[in-house]
């Protein structure tokens, strides 16, 4: 072969794949990933295979060690599946007529065990994130009936979910029961049910009351730390709900923006609804100035929040808002495009 | 051997990335070693060379932010493969398959392998472009094109088996560019399991050979096969080759673990480790598959980090690329790492809006053990990514963010801080004059501010400047330049002197723009006189501290001040920099050479200047510079007489890009055709005078000035048709009595013309047929009259006529008179009649006004004998 006709296979071959830039070398360990577990206090265990998983104990093998972890110390777990992983990646990115979809091709094929129980919750949790709360809490209605017995290791966060389905719905006593049913499965969950009772209020307007429990959950010493910002910015929703717009700012500036830390610092859902909470709070006070600042928080919210699809769109919408009112409505139309999920 | 190393040397330059040098290299190895396979590959590798420069275009497109450039580049890339690639490709095979018929024996043998082998690249030559393109009719185009040539190749070329298997393999590699997959995999299945017709023990060539093409056969159908949704079968082709030991009784089967040691394999056994890993991620096996991908990274990321060798960076970007590929099919669970890894490959790929989508991912997905390392790297990205897609408010919360949270992290500190302080102003700017008053920037600018100092803080008021200075406001521009000081508290600026340079250059840009304003025109030379002393303190210090950027700007600035300000000795003293300090600078060099040599000519150095035009015309030869100083050094040679000089210069001018505006201008054509002919360059001339008839609206509305530089043209080139003809034409198109200077002379060289012709027509010894003879003598005739009209008309009392004139005029008379004893000796004894009387009429003038007198008496004695008459009874005594 000549030297040309080498170089140019090879040249070709390589533009196979793309050509090839320089980038970033960056530090890589290697992470043979199985499965994972994530612990109520954020830190997240790779690489484990899990045994079993109950609401009320989670085993797992971890190298040569085996694993024993109350179940209300877990705040999620993930195992390897390939049926179920294409239906959670649809889920996180917000694709939830996707999620559906691959639900509905999965039902037929007779999964078993913690695959089958979990494809369950998975579609109660992808109908209530899509807006069909009665469908939802059809679905974790079954999952609780049938999985009861065995303990699954979703069954109190399906019931949660029912909680969740019936504030949607607006039948708040429904909710509360619901809540009130999660007080055997441990303090956590007893916490959560307390923020779910706390949402149910505010969708209630019952604002005193509403903030009064967010402040329980958000000033108990034993609730992990992502339960005590969740209710924190639970509470400051309130707030902002109040038009207390200056007070909010004031809240979510000391717990969320001072400081250079990165210390507990992470990019959840919580920041992203405080970021969020700030643009709204600037477009509430008056004058020119304040929606200019309004512009910048919710520009943050969209740009470093995509993925956290709700206050993403909800960002969008509110810089179409912001644009409006400052005159640039080629600005308005572009995050109006944006809302409806173009890039 | 010899050969050999030569061309290996041909190769170590390409490899280096030396084009231009390897080309030069490939021409003499031609010269030296005729007879090698590699010289009579005939262009293909210049072809090569121009291929690489459309995909380098294509590439430069991609990046480029500004819609209507990537565009223009785009369009440039399409027509240069057309010209360059395609075109030269299809002449070239078409002339090696015409060699191959031709030749006899062994020689038959090389010839059709050459031709085989430049078929073969321009199959893949139409892949690698389809690529490039984007999707539409075009791209479309050439893939069924190559599909074809491939199809065409391997049914027809069948006298070299290995190159049939790659033409095998380029057809499921179109097939699969075209999404056809599973005909894709149909087409590379066919040649699986391929061996050679020969026994063992088989040669490492021919195992090689082997491995090669069935390697790349499983690669390529298990994407195919992947990107048909069907993993699974990707999963079991690959699966075989798995394995760090031969293949046990299959000695062509490529094991991995083997040919990944072979350096030209390697590449296409990380690709397939790589489509391993995909496969069995969407296979359903996730951990395997992502582990796969892993292990290439982990592998070739601690290859790279001890020896960087770029081909290992370039595997653990192909890797991430992989993980890219993971995470757009959503079949692993990936962790915000993860997300950020294949967020660089997509990146990479320059799939940006996905890339940027990903990143976001990744930020959203670092466990809280992964922000301090990888969040200021996801923000950063997000920053630059947005920064790209001009959307600059967007990069600058993001910026924000890190300055904020992560102000120690090292992106930041290293650049961050800077792309943060750029993507305000950016922003700010988009906005107009509202963006200085807008609170919410305000707190971002002051932020911003915050992490920036010397250079940072100042790089975006340079900029601010330059802005100013781009929209003609140049008071602002240099107000702006000007405050920018020496140091900021304490941290040194380093591009003051830069700034002080450009600021008082304002000056120049200013006089620049006043046109033909006079009033303008004479403020800003007194601000030159103001400010030269200023700046020449500038290029003293910049000379001093060897700030050669600075030095540039002042030296250009100063020179140009000095020129305008007609003292053009400093100007040339300044600007002669160019060739001694500065004559690395990239910036200022080409106009600081113009100007030196406009200042030149103008104190009569014109010949000396000749020697930085030549400078100028090779390093900036697109640059308008080259053709002005053209321009002025050929009106220069031109005033000295130096008629060849100024064609030249002007010829340099005439063809350079930058004149042809002017080079549209009937009037500069004009020009250009006199000097050129009366430089003697005739050919260049006649192109011109074509141009000239294109912008006059054709040959018929010809000035008249035109036809006649034309005709002298043609003349000059000894075209007697041509001349002949023109002249003629003139003739017949403009009245000849004498209106014009030109109109004797025109008859003079149209009689001329006319024997001339009838010479060619008639070689020696024949005779001259009389009919053009009479038409001669017409022509000197009137040639004559119209002259000795204009002398006399012209003829101021008491003075002598022009002597110049008066010659002329009595060489016409003795010509007209030679005609006469033609005419005579071809019959037509009226003409001997004829010259008699004229002698006879004019032999007082002629003697007393030429030196011709022997030459007339000559022809007139002839004439009289012919006639049967007594010379002696005619001519007078003396």
């Amino acid at each position: 072969m000549s030297y040309f006709y080498s170089k140019t296979q090879s040249s070709g071959s390589r533009a196979l794949v793309a050509s090839l830039v320089v980038v970033v070398s960056c530090f890589f360990l290697s992470s043979l990933k199985a499965d994972v577990v994530v612990q109520s206090n954020g830190k997240r265990i790779d690489g484990v295979t899990v045994l079993s998983a109950k609401w009320d104990q989670v085993l797992f093998k971890q190298g040569g060690n085996t694993v024993k972890l109350l179940g209300d110390k877990v705040v999620s777990i993930q195992r390897e599946s390939a049926y179920l992983q294409p239906v959670r990646s649809a889920i996180s990115s917000g694709d939830y007529a996707k999620a559906l979809s691959s639900i509905s091709k999965l039902d037929g094929r007779g999964l078993k065990g913690w695959q089958a129980a979990e494809l369950q919750y998975l579609k109660g949790k992808a109908h209530l994130a899509a807006g069909e709360a009665g469908k939802a809490d059809g679905v974790f209605k079954e999952f609780v009936a049938a999985n009861k017995e065995t303990k699954d290791y979703w069954l109190p966060h399906a019931i949660y979910g029912r909680g969740q389905a019936s504030l949607d719905l607006g039948r708040g006593n429904s909710a509360q029961t619901h809540f009130q049913g999660l007080a055997p499965y441990g303090p956590t969950w007893v916490l959560r049910a307390k923020l779910g009772e706390a949402q149910g209020l505010f969708l209630a307007k019952k604002y005193v009351e509403s903030r009064g429990k967010f402040n329980e959950v958000a000033n108990n010493r034993k609730a992990p730390d992502s339960l005590k910002v969740a209710a924190v910015v639970g509470r400051i929703d309130v707030i902002v709900s109040q038009k207390q717009y200056d007070k909010a700012i004031s809240d979510l500036e000391k717990t969320f923006f001072t400081g250079s830390t990165t210390r507990g610092l992470d990019y959840g859902e919580s920041r992203a609804k405080a970021t969020y909470l700030m643009g709204v709070c600037y477009k509430g006070l008056t004058g020119k100035g304040n929606l200019e600042k309004a512009e910048i928080w919710l520009l943050k919210a969209a740009v470093l929040y995509r993925h956290h699809k709700d206050i993403y769109v909800k960002s969008c919408n509110g810089l179409v808002d912001v644009y409006k009112q400052l005159g640039r409505t080629e600005r308005a139309t572009e995050w109006g495009r944006r809302a409806g999920g173009k890039s | 051997m010899m050969a050999d190393i030569d061309s290996r040397l041909i190769d170590i330059l390409q490899a280096e990335g030396k084009g231009e040098e390897a080309l030069k290299a490939l021409a003499e190895f031609k010269k030296n070693w005729p007879s090698h396979p590699r010289a009579s590959l005939g262009s293909l590798e210049t072809i090569g060379s121009d291929f690489a420069a459309v995909l380098s275009g294509f590439e430069k497109a991609g990046t480029e932010s500004d819609k209507a450039k990537s565009d223009a580049l785009k369009s440039k890339a399409i027509a240069d493969f057309r010209a360059k690639v395609e075109k030269p490709l299809d002449g070239l095979i078409a002339d090696l398959i015409k060699q191959a018929k031709a030749a006899k024996g062994n020689e038959k043998l090389t010839k059709k392998r050459l031709s085989y082998q430049t078929e073969l690249a321009r199959i893949n030559i139409f892949l690698v472009y389809a690529r490039s393109l984007e999707a539409g009719d075009v791209r479309n185009s050439y893939l069924e094109k190559g599909l074809k040539l491939a199809d065409f190749f391997v049914n027809e070329r069948a006298d070299f088996y290995i190159m049939r298997y790659e033409a095998q393999i380029q057809k499921g590699l179109y097939l699969l560019e075209m999404e056809r997959f599973l005909d894709s995999a149909e087409e590379l299945e066919l040649i699986f399991d391929i061996e050679p017709f020969a026994r063992p023990p088989y040669s490492p060539q021919l195992l090689k050979a082997f491995h090669t093409i069935r390697l790349k056969a499983y690669l390529f159908s298990a994407k195919a096969y992947n990107g048909a949704k069907k993993p699974e079968i990707a999963v079991s082709i690959l699966k075989t080759i798995m394995r760090s030991t031969p293949v046990p009784g299959d000695p062509f089967a490529p094991a991995i673990g083997v040919v990944e040691k072979d350096a030209d394999l390697q590449q296409f056994a990380v690709l397939a480790r790589l489509e391993y890993g995909i496969a069995l991620a969407d296979a359903g096996d996730a951990p395997k598959g992502m582990a796969a991908i892993h292990a290439v990274i982990s592998k070739y990321d601690k290859l790279f980090k001890e020896s960087k060798v770029d081909k290992y960076r370039a595997f653990v970007i192909d890797a991430r690329k992989a993980l890219g590929r993971v995470s757009s099919s959503g079949s692993a669970a990936l962790s915000g790492r993860d997300y950020y890894q294949a967020a660089i490959g997509l990146k990479s790929e320059l799939k940006l809006e996905e890339a940027l989508n990903t990143f976001q991912t990744a930020l959203a997905k670092l466990a809280s053990s992964e922000v301090e390392e990888y969040a200021p790297l996801c923000l950063n990205e997000i920053g630059e990514l947005s920064f790209i897609l001009n959307r600059f408010d967007e990069a600058a919360v993001a910026f924000s963010e890190l300055a904020e949270h992560h102000a120690a992290s090292q992106i930041f500190r290293s650049k961050a801080a800077t792309s943060f302080a750029a993507s305000v102003d950016k922003a700010k700017r988009n906005l107009g004059e509202s963006g200085s008053a807008h609170a919410g920037y305000a707190e971002l600018t002051a932020k911003a501010d915050q992490f920036s100092g010397g250079d940072t803080k100042y790089q975006v008021k340079m900029s601010e400047a330059g802005q100013f200075e781009e929209q003609g406001d140049f008071a602002k521009a240099r107000e702006s330049f000007l405050a920018i000081p020496k140091d900021d508290q304490g941290v040194e600026v380093s591009y003051y002197l830069r700034a002080q340079a450009r600021g008082l250059s304002t000056y120049v840009r200013e006089y620049e723009m006043a046109g033909n304003d006079a009033a303008g025109r004479a403020a800003t030379l007194k601000a030159f006189q103001e400010n030269a002393a200023k700046l020449q303190a500038v290029l003293d210090e910049a000379l001093e501290k060897k700030d050669l950027r600075a030095c540039g700007v002042a030296a250009l600035g100063l020179g140009q001040m000095y020129h305008h300000l007609e003292n053009y000795a400093e100007a040339v003293k300044v600007l002669k920099l160019f060739s001694t300090d500065l004559a690395e600078d990239k910036f200022y060099r080409c106009s600081g050479l113009g100007y030196l040599v406009l200042s030149m000519v103008r104190i009569g150095q014109w010949e000396e200047a000749g020697t930085y035009y030549r400078v100028l015309s090779v390093d900036c030869s697109k640059e308008p510079s080259v053709a002005t100083a053209a321009y002025v050094l050929s009106d220069a040679a031109d005033a000295a007489g130096e008629n060849r000089k100024a064609a030249l210069y002007l010829l340099q001018y005439a063809e350079h890009s930058s004149a042809s505006a002017e080079m549209g201008d009937l009037n500069m054509v004009m020009k250009v055709v006199k000097v050129l002919s009366d430089g003697g360059l005739v050919s260049d001339a006649k192109r011109f005078v074509e141009k000239a008839k294109k912008i006059g609206g054709g040959a018929n509305k010809l000035g008249r000035e035109l036809l006649l530089m034309e005709g002298q043209i043609a003349m000059s080139g000894e075209d007697w048709k041509g001349a002949y003809e023109i002249f003629t034409r003139y003739v017949d198109e403009f009245e000849v009595k004498g209106a014009n200077y030109e109109d004797p002379f025109v008859c003079r060289d149209l009689g001329w013309a006319t024997i001339k012709l009838a010479r060619q027509a008639h070689p020696k010894p024949a005779a001259l047929p009389l009919d053009m003879l009479l038409e001669a003598e017409k022509y000197y005739g009137h040639s004559f009259y119209l002259l000795n009209n204009f002398l006399t008309n012209t003829r101021a009392p008491g003075k002598e006529p022009d002597a110049a004139l008066v010659k002329d005029y009595w060489a016409i008379a003795l010509r007209l008179q030679q005609v006469r004893i033609s005419a005579g000796r071809a019959g037509n004894k009226e003409a001997y009649n004829d010259i008699h009387k004229f002698v006879n009429e004019y032999q007082g003038r002629i003697r007393k006004q030429s030196d011709l007198w022997a030459k007339f008496l000559t022809y007139w004695k002839y004439a009289l004998k012919q006639m049967g008459k007594d010379p002696q009874e005619f001519i007078k005594a003396g």
